[in-house]
């Protein structure tokens, strides 16, 4: 993994204003570099093109949903390692602990704070530089 | 057998006939017979037959029923405003992501500004702190409320970061009223399909046409042709207007 700072991010939501929202907050907490998906097909054809380190992706989308992204990261050798915070509107304790069982790092509910993704980040972060480390 | 579907004493008749009657017990002849296990889920021919009878006879009670309290009317008036809700739902979400946009486009411009304004305030911090190390007298007074002024300066533009964080942060809105409304969308959708299936069934042949020229096309490609073109605040006044706004 990249120093925490030049980490690469891909946002994937189909809202243009939570990618927004997401890559500002990403950028006033210190990773200035991200790119975007509207949804997990778009999201894994760039996961496959560029070198991503964290990806940070909704549940509910078109096409390809959070889930379905996340189980297609975690089934594909040169993606399985990302780590993947779930950041959506999804409140419920059966898609939380389906997240997790699908091997999600982190869950966030919206609408959330920017201390709330800051934390989360550091974590995610911390745990996937001791893991390199191990 | 047939559906007649001509009367109500007809399908009544039908109705009550294949309730009052007893399982078909018809065979086919000796040499036609095939032994094939059939699984046990699956239901012979002659019951679901017998399903569709009675289904298509309460489909012409509640057509009778509907006419008679003159809830046809009003489940075609439903069908035909369907459309227009959704129409109307689509324009609210729209607009409410337009106005996001601009707040967030707004955010990045001031954003800007204030990075240009804290870099010039920090070069102005440093020739003050020069200015201070070589002032007396009078100087001293004027290099104080410089300094002063800078300091008060860089702190309060980092709260309006954070407020402007917390401004750009609300505008989230957009992405939880608008997963809400393409719910009510699809809600929306699948009652209209459900409606217009019965208000078929409920109109005579002859007339379904009408019916599904009314429910169907017409209003949404119409509709959804005029919320495309709503370039002029009259229109736009008269939508919000007719939505309570």
């Amino acid at each position: 993994m990249s120093q925490p700072a030049d980490l690469k991010f891909l946002i994937v939501d189909d809202f243009s204003t939570m990618r927004r929202i997401v890559r500002n907050l990403l950028k006033e907490i210190g990773y200035a570099n991200a790119d975007e998906a509207e949804d997990g097909v778009a999201a894994l054809s760039k996961l496959r093109g560029g070198n991503f380190d964290f990806v940070v992706s909704d549940i509910n989308m078109p096409n390809m949903n959070g889930f379905e992204l996340l189980a297609a990261i975690r089934a594909e050798p040169t993606l399985k390692h990302l780590p993947v915070l779930m950041v959506t509107a999804e409140a419920k304790k059966e898609d939380i602990v389906n997240a997790a069982q699908g091997g999600a790092s982190g869950y966030i509910v919206k609408p959330f704070t920017k201390a709330t993704l800051e934390e989360k980040l550091q974590k995610i972060v911390q745990r996937a530089q001791t893991a390199q480390a191990a | 057998m047939e559906l007649d579907t001509k009367t109500p004493q007809d399908m009544d008749a039908l109705f009550e006939a294949a309730a009052m009657a007893p399982p078909t017990t018809e065979k086919p002849s000796q040499a036609t017979v095939i032994p094939i296990r059939v699984p046990a889920n699956v239901v012979p021919i002659a019951e679901a037959f017998d399903v569709f009878q009675r289904i298509g006879s309460i489909t012409r009670k509640l057509h009778d029923a509907l006419q008679e309290l003159g809830y046809d009317k009003q489940i075609a008036d439903a069908v035909q405003s369907l459309p227009d809700a959704r129409t109307r739902l689509d324009y609210i979400a729209r607009l409410t992501g337009d106005a996001a946009e601009k707040v967030l486009n707004t955010i990045d411009a001031i954003q800007s500004e204030q990075d240009k304004t804290d870099a010039a305030a920090e070069i102005v911090k440093a020739r003050v702190a020069e200015f201070a190390a070589r002032a007396v007298g009078a100087d001293t007074a004027v290099a104080d409320a410089l300094r002063e002024f800078v300091d008060d300066y860089l702190v309060s533009s980092s709260k309006q970061r954070e407020q402007l964080t917390e401004i750009m942060l609300a505008q989230d809105f957009h992405d939880l009223t608008g997963q809400v409304i393409r719910k009510i969308v699809a809600v929306a959708a699948a009652l209209e399909e459900q409606l217009v299936a019965l208000l078929l069934e409920a109109t005579p042949p002859e007339k379904r046409t009408l019916v599904e020229h009314s429910g169907l096309s017409g209003p949404v490609v119409d509709a959804k042709g005029r919320s495309d073109v709503v370039t002029d605040q009259a229109q736009v006044d008269d939508l919000l207007e007719s939505l309570g706004f």
